[in-house]
């Protein structure tokens, strides 16, 4: 080797070292994240806009499969809900408000990896918009539209029926924008972000799991958190 | 040659990069299985332009400059060793968490979210590299030159046909020399 000739070449430290952090960053970074969100995240904005939202520290990444950026005003939405129901309604933004709401504080976790703490939702119980459709006895499953015109998911009536699944409003103590799928959205705490469909207009009670669109693009119809799409350890 | 498809290659990952990561970019844009799909195949194209250009004869001139960041050769200042080094790094870090990110079944959650974490620091750096790396290559009239193919190590057909020869000792790859 010549590396006498030319004092302290710096090439090969520099490609060591940055894919040694790299390496690492992969088997602990999950923990370093935390614990950065936890002290820099006070000072940086979940919802991902903003400039201190740009770190890559416990934030939103924003999706939309279509071509734009679905948006509907508040007084135009309307939430229906019908499918095997006894008396299927529509709601509007104001009458869902009028409903009693729950609050849940939740980690939200994209299957991909990527995860945000402590988020805060509002919004009422699938459930109890359920009960008052009738849920008919054939019914096995719930399935959601977005009014972005491409997005559907799915979850059977017993998952739809659990305490932590929202039709929610609110996200960190406002409400729901555009791009977090405003003005209201499913949120299923347990499970990958996926399940948890943006811009929602219709709920219709199911005889049959339909897969959604990411399921039809290979993701698991069950999407508990650490326990499927590939994992079964425990659910954070 | 490698340089340009290389190049172009970058920006569709940066460019795609940055339309999944900045929320307002992505709302923008949308068709988030399109753009995915554009990087994720972007990326694999950079590296299997990577191991084309190390495969032998293609990958004379690459190789041989690969051995001169290793030595300091003074081909390359400083912050170009530190540049070209620290992408390179980037290229094979980005490739593995970017496969952990897409294909991510086999792996512990855990892992997914520093694979995830690790891909977006090293894409600020990625960025923050090339974009010095132009900013540096247009201030330079040398390197423009170079740009255009009329570097004076590479004039001819082959590269390291020029001056350096006998400055950096000679490389035994080269035949002629």
């Amino acid at each position: 080797m010549a590396s006498d000739a030319h004092p302290r070449p710096i090439g090969r430290r520099v490609f060591l070292g940055a894919v040694g952090i790299g390496a690492l960053g992969v088997l602990v970074g999950a923990r370093v994240q935390d614990w950065l969100e936890r002290t820099v995240g006070p000072i940086t904005a979940k919802d991902g806009s903003g400039l201190g939202a740009l770190l890559p520290i416990g934030r939103f990444r924003i999706y939309t499969v279509t071509g734009d950026l679905p948006s509907r005003s508040k007084s135009e939405y309307r939430l229906r809900v019908d499918g095997l129901v006894d008396a299927p309604f529509t709601l509007t933004y104001a009458e869902l408000r009028a409903m009693t709401p729950t609050s849940l504080t939740r980690d939200f976790q994209c299957v991909t990896g990527w995860r945000v703490h402590d988020v805060a939702w509002q919004g009422v119980r699938l459930r109890d918009l359920l009960d008052r459709a009738g849920v008919q006895s054939s019914a096995q499953a719930v399935r959601f539209v977005s009014f972005d015109g491409a997005y559907t998911e799915s979850l059977t009536l017993d998952q739809a029926r659990r305490d932590d699944v929202l039709v929610a409003y609110e996200l960190e103590g406002a409400g729901l924008s555009d791009a977090h799928g405003g003005p209201v959205r499913l949120y299923v705490a347990p499970m990958y972000g996926y399940k948890s469909c943006k811009w929602l207009e219709r709920i219709e009670v199911t005889r049959d799991v339909e897969p959604g669109y990411w399921e039809q693009r290979g993701y698991d119809i069950d999407a508990w958190v650490g326990r499927s799409n590939g994992r079964d350890d425990d659910a954070i | 040659m490698f340089h340009w498809a290389n190049a172009a290659l970058f920006a569709v990952v940066m460019l795609t990069g940055a339309v999944l990561y900045i929320g307002e970019l992505s709302a923008l844009v949308g068709r988030r299985e399109l753009v995915r799909a554009l990087h994720v195949y972007g990326g694999i194209a950079i590296a299997v332009s990577f191991l084309v250009a190390v495969l032998p004869r293609w990958g004379r001139p690459l190789l041989a400059d690969m051995r001169r960041l290793q030595r300091g050769d003074p081909k390359f200042n400083r912050g170009q060793q530190v540049n070209a080094s620290f992408l390179m790094a980037a290229v094979v870090v980005t490739f593995g968490t970017g496969i952990v990110m897409r294909w991510y079944e086999p792996f512990p959650l855990d892992w997914r979210t520093g694979a995830t974490f690790v891909h977006d620091v090293f894409a600020f750096g990625v960025w923050a590299f090339v974009l010095g790396h132009v900013l540096f290559a247009l201030q330079d009239p040398a390197a423009l030159r170079a740009m255009a193919g009329r570097h004076p190590f590479s004039e001819r057909s082959g590269p390291n046909k020029g001056p350096n020869r006998a400055e950096n000792g000679g490389e035994r790859e080269c035949p002629g020399a």
